[in-house]
């Protein structure tokens, strides 16, 4: 076993060097303008569900490094201000910083918290409420929401075909220099399905690279109690720490947000929000749609003693006793839950500002 | 009881039958007949006034004083069906915008010619298509009409103003899609001889039968509706019926 995560260690060690390799050579070199793109293997990590890249958009290595310009690329907002980076920062697993609502170009708050930008490929659906249908669709969202960069896609469009790289980089990447919508979406969606965090002290201890201490490993039994954490059912345990299923756990009896519901219409969506990964969850404060929690421990508590009934809350919540845990317990969990944070991610230099 | 079932089973497989004889024949543009082109306009009005952006002001069934300064929609899966039945697909995506007359004409490519009594399209977006703005043509996002927090086409989308009974001069903004939006548009023909008399179809559209054709929609209560709430949903519904009995035929040249 430990021979093949070798293997694919060394492998991944490869896609990325020779990613590294090819940005490199990207600016500049007019020779290769023509020739194709080169395909990308983004490998499957150790215990993870196998990643499927849609067919319209295979990943490429010049696709990933424009999707990577592009994500930082403050020419995407009205007044060339802000890029996507600006409020998914990479120290902070991509959400924006401590802050619970980003601000817009102009200053204007929203009314989400920032989500994490991580391991999107296994995603099913986008943003809190999953109205984007896939990666690429989300792109388009942050643009042109007024209270975000607030920008109108022609405009855009207009930047770029007009710009002095971009047209080069659209052509090597996508074989052609005129650059629509589409591609601008797939070039984005590129880049961010390659961000993912699979190398966090849970990870290592799962390939038998470490231990877990004991309040760590406590914590781990305590996630997966259905008497006690009971955290697995939605935060699936393995490798995504998601079910990718919308929720309502619990946070009001009259909902100032109207959840899923804004996309069903149902009303049996009302205050369900998609459920986020845990990982690097110690860096992604504060925490639920609203960030309305500031520390881990306030997470816990919710869940403990403080969720409030509603018509469509979920089950397993509703029927959950309160007070289940402990102060050692609530902090074992936390223990665990902090081994989920992965340090090579947040300092990958393939993920950072070109 | 067996009685009652059997008659069911009889009922049903009459229906059934009765259904599958009026499904109409596919067009077979191979089958000897020759082609033509068919241009279809929309000729976009206000109770028979040619409707205008600007300050134009208009009143509506429920009395609401309104003006437009956007209006748009897609007319997309055009067929026509001939006297025989045949129904011709034109297979369109096509975005009716005032702003931009040149839109507002379709050219539909080697129709057969021939006598046709029916005209048919999807007013919005079908259903394979609405499930990502990864597409080009008049479905780039770029042309607007597609809501970046939900993934899907805005079907019809309709700003400007209107002066409210409580508090004078309000902005005025529809934005209608989602599934139940979708609306499907018969507009009978008086049987026309495309290929022979006939190259130039206009259709058209009446702007206050969009809020009247069989619900009245008031702008009072309805004046601010994205397709993004689930009290939404009697608007769509009364929207949908609407614009399907929006459509008449106009001339034929």
């Amino acid at each position: 076993m430990k021979k093949y995560i070798v293997l694919l260690n060394i492998t991944l060690v490869i896609a990325f060097f020779s990613c590294t390799k090819d940005k490199e050579a990207t600016p500049g070199s007019a020779a290769s303008v023509d020739t194709p793109a080169t395909s990308f293997f983004l490998a499957t990590p150790f215990g993870f569900p196998q990643i499927i890249i849609p067919t319209n958009n295979s990943l490429t290595v010049e696709g990933i490094a424009l999707g990577r310009k592009l994500f930082y690329d403050p020419m995407l907002s009205l007044d060339n201000t802000q890029s996507c980076g600006s409020c998914h920062n990479q120290n902070f697993a991509f959400t924006d910083s401590t802050l619970q609502f980003s601000r817009g170009i102009t200053c204007e708050i929203g009314n989400r918290n920032a989500m994490p930008i991580m391991n999107l490929a296994w995603e099913k659906k986008f943003f809190w409420d999953g109205g984007a249908a896939t990666l690429e669709d989300q792109v388009i969202g942050p643009i042109e929401n007024p209270i975000e960069m607030h920008e109108t896609l022609p405009n855009v469009l207009r930047k770029l075909n007009n710009h002095a790289e971009y047209p080069r980089l659209f052509k090597r990447a996508f074989g052609t220099d005129s650059i629509t919508t589409q591609l601008l979406m797939k070039a984005v969606a590129q880049f961010e399905r390659t961000l993912i965090s699979a190398n966090s002290k849970y990870d290592k201890y799962i390939k038998g690279e470490v231990n877990l201490t004991l309040d760590e490993l406590k914590g781990k039994e305590l996630f997966e109690d259905q008497t006690k954490g009971d955290c697995f059912h939605c935060h699936s345990m393995g490798s995504t720490f998601t079910d990718f299923k919308f929720r309502n756990n619990g946070l009001d009896s009259v909902f100032k947000d109207a959840g899923r519901s804004r996309v069903t219409l149902s009303p049996l969506d009302l205050g369900k929000f998609k459920t986020p990964t845990l990982r690097n969850i110690e860096l992604t404060a504060p925490y639920m749609h609203d960030g309305r929690f500031t520390t881990l421990e306030q997470v816990i508590d919710h869940y403990n003693t403080n969720f409030v009934q509603s018509p469509t809350l979920e089950a397993d919540i509703a029927l959950a006793k309160r007070g289940r845990l402990n102060e050692v317990e609530k902090q074992q969990i936390i223990a665990f839950l902090k081994t989920l944070t992965d340090y090579e991610f947040i300092n990958n230099p393939n993920f950072k500002k070109p | 009881m067996k009685k009652i079932f059997l008659n069911l089973i009889i009922i049903s497989s009459v229906l059934l039958v009765s259904c599958t004889k009026e499904e109409t024949k596919k067009a077979d543009p191979i089958n000897g007949s020759t082609t033509t082109n068919l241009n279809i306009t929309f000729n976009n009005t206000v109770a028979g006034i040619p409707l205008q952006i600007k300050d134009t002001q208009f009143t509506n069934a429920a009395s609401n004083k309104y003006t437009v300064t956007i209006l748009k929609y897609y007319v997309t899966n055009i067929s026509l069906v001939d006297e025989n039945n045949n129904e011709f697909f034109a297979k369109n995506y096509n975005l009716i915008d005032i702003e931009e007359p040149l839109q507002n004409t379709i050219s539909i490519k080697n129709i057969p010619t021939g006598k046709y009594t029916k005209m048919k399209f999807i007013l919005g977006v079908d259903s394979l298509r609405n499930t990502s703005g990864l597409q080009d043509g008049f479905l780039d996002p770029s042309y607007g009409m597609i809501w970046t927090w939900n993934t899907g086409y805005i079907f019809y989308k309709h700003e400007g103003r209107y002066t409210s009974a409580f508090d004078g001069v309000k902005p005025l903004r529809l934005h209608l899609g989602t599934s139940p939006a979708r609306g499907y548009v018969q507009v009978a023909l008086p049987t026309i001889n495309i290929g022979n008399s006939a190259n130039n179809l206009t259709i058209d559209f009446d702007l206050n039968k969009v809020y009247a054709a069989k619900k009245i929609i008031d702008f009072n209560i309805d004046n601010d509706r994205q397709s993004s709430d689930a009290a939404d949903a009697t608007w769509i519904a009364n929207m949908k019926v609407n614009l399907e009995n929006s459509f008449t035929f106009g001339k034929v040249q």
